[in-house]
């Protein structure tokens, strides 16, 4: 553990792995600090990379703003910190608030950063966005640092994750709680909420980047992803399975390797950021390591389109008494595009499509919410 | 705040003696008094003055707390520990210049200001629970309040902090953050070095 001075603030860091090893710097996302790369350290230490964490400004054991402290000034806080450290054009890796960090970073440091990761990131506050801002500036400023922590859990972790990981919940939550002041987590949510629209300068980042999302992560939700993916040249997004917003903690292996895969390619001159979009391997150490998605990777369930059949009716074990049913208006209807639909599915495909342009209705029964459709 | 590990063992083993507790709990009822012996004085101002409600609501949140206080600590018996209050809260009273602004004129100037920032200070780094190790368990009725006075002094923050940022005073935003720092730095100051002091000395019984 080491601190160095930035702008009158002490910034606490690590520095691991060789010396002339490719530099690679991970920022954290907020309540959290440096300890939550943990197993990333050793990870890419082993494989010759020069690792750095910090607790960013206002985090951890580093200096909290006094008074508010903006995305550029982190951003210009890691560029001094990197320089300081003689770290020569790092990979520069952000999870969510650190996200938008390495984001601002690398548009305001072109010529210092080898690549991008951006995760569970953010660069315009959209109309969701904006409304979660504000919730959890209210639960910080009228609750408190706790109710802050409880209010990420379920939006962070998975459900799995929380149940395997009930008896060490309390420490890390304790350890987190200990770690933050309240008026400094205050001022990053505050300055989150006023600052952040800097999607028109996504294009000013020419660097190879890595966009990565959680399946399921409700607080930087897909769209504000496909932002960045369409934002920046070179690009590719890559979404992580059954994952929610803290996928980096939730699926460290998946998410390791996909940096790792990153950048070797990046340095071997094969990244092919052609803003297409992935789905991670479920399995890490499963091949290929990028599969594709199908349907529309914007929606959470994949809707079938009009599949004409001689079927008139579906089978009656897929067929409840009172089926739920969906009523749409015509007008919404958009599954079809050419004419309204009945869709009634099986477990694995649907079954039967009924055309009945005056009551439009849609009744999908236990279809599964993959994003892809491929079986990790 | 950083504490060593051996220290915050050391006052985790003897956080809960009621010498420990009568010693914690005189020094934040000391530090409360004579905020809200500063805090009363605003009372008398127009009810239409900006920060009028927040640091009227601070009175009587200070003036709880300090009820909460001296209800739920487990009260020495020892007269040497109270001597060795005295002493501390003595030191501790010059140290954060509570003088400076119980008897200086109410105005909004650069003082008032810098008793906003002293405040501020004392609400953010007053912080306990934080220097305990994490295995100590928070349920007793003395820890869980220390605890819960984090949580309300983090509530009286928001407004604080708005009021630091936004009023309307000749000062610019390097010469603001300034003024939070100084008494940002002397807070912790005395704050550690009283944690130093729980730590170090021995019980004044023994």
């Amino acid at each position: 553990m080491a601190f160095m001075t930035i702008k009158n603030q002490s910034i606490r860091y690590e520095l691991a792995g060789k010396e002339g090893g490719i530099p690679i710097v991970f920022v954290n996302g907020i309540t959290q600090a440096a300890h939550l790369w943990g197993v990333y350290v050793p990870y890419f230490v082993e494989r010759g990379y020069r690792v750095l964490t910090f607790d960013m400004i206002g985090q951890g054991e580093s200096d909290k703003p006094l008074l508010t402290v903006s995305f550029d000034r982190h951003a210009d806080t890691i560029a001094e910190l990197i320089e300081k450290l003689g770290l020569k054009r790092p990979i520069v890796a952000g999870i969510s608030y650190g996200g938008a960090v390495a984001l601002r970073y690398a548009i305001l440091h072109p010529n210092k950063l080898r690549a991008l990761v951006a995760m569970g990131a953010f660069s315009e506050m959209d109309g969701r966005l904006k409304w979660i801002g504000n919730n959890l500036f209210t639960a910080i400023s009228a609750v408190g640092t706790e109710y802050l922590q409880n209010w990420f859990m379920p939006f962070n972790f998975n459900s799995g994750w929380l149940e395997k990981n009930e008896a060490l919940i309390p420490a890390m939550r304790r350890r987190g709680y200990n770690l933050n002041d309240q008026y400094a987590l205050q001022n990053l949510m505050e300055a989150a909420n006023q600052n952040t629209n800097f999607s028109h300068e996504l294009p000013l980042i020419t660097a190879p980047t890595l966009v990565l999302n959680g399946e399921y992560d409700y607080i930087t939700h897909r769209k504000l992803h496909d932002i960045i993916r369409a934002g920046i040249k070179r690009s590719r997004f890559v979404i992580i399975q059954h994952a929610c917003h803290a996928f980096t903690l939730e699926a460290p292996d998946v998410t390791m390797r996909l940096i790792e895969d990153f950048a070797t390619k990046v340095e071997r001159n094969e990244w092919q950021g052609d803003q297409t979009t992935w789905v991670a391997n479920d399995d890490p150490k499963g091949e290929p390591l990028y599969l594709p998605v199908l349907g529309d990777h914007l929606r959470a369930i994949q809707v079938a389109t009009a599949v004409k059949t001689t079927e008139s009716k579906a089978p009656a074990a897929t067929a409840p008494k009172k089926p739920a049913v969906a009523k749409a208006k015509p007008a919404a209807a958009k599954a079809t595009p050419a004419k309204p639909a009945v869709v009634k599915a099986a477990p694995t495909k649907p079954v039967a499509v009924k055309a009945t342009p005056a009551k439009p209705k849609a009744t999908v029964a236990k279809s599964k919410n993959k994003i892809s459709g491929a079986k990790a | 705040m950083t504490i060593d590990s051996k220290d915050s063992e050391k006052l985790g083993g003897i956080i809960l003696q009621p010498d420990t507790q009568t010693r914690i709990a005189s020094f934040l009822i000391s530090i409360k008094q004579q905020n809200v012996a500063i805090l009363s004085r605003f009372e008398l101002q127009q009810m239409e003055w900006i920060p009028y409600t927040l640091l009227h609501g601070q009175l009587f949140r200070e003036m709880e707390l300090i009820g909460l206080l001296q209800r739920m600590c487990e009260w020495s018996t020892n007269p040497a520990v109270y001597l060795k209050i005295s002493e501390t809260m003595l030191r501790v009273s010059s140290e954060l210049r509570f003088n400076d602004y119980l008897f200086a004129p109410v105005a909004a100037d650069v003082n008032f200001y810098r008793y906003l920032a002293l405040s501020q200070a004392l609400f953010a780094y007053l912080r306990f629970t934080r220097v305990l190790p994490l295995e100590v368990p928070l349920e007793h009725k003395f820890l869980a309040l220390l605890r819960s006075l984090e949580t309300i002094h983090g509530q009286q923050m928001q407004g604080q902090i708005m009021m630091l940022r936004n009023f309307p005073i000749d000062l610019t935003e390097e010469e603001r953050e300034n003024i939070v720092g100084e008494e940002s730095a002397r807070v912790l100051k005395v704050f550690e070095g009283f944690i130093t002091e729980l730590v170090e000395q021995k019980s004044p019984e023994n």
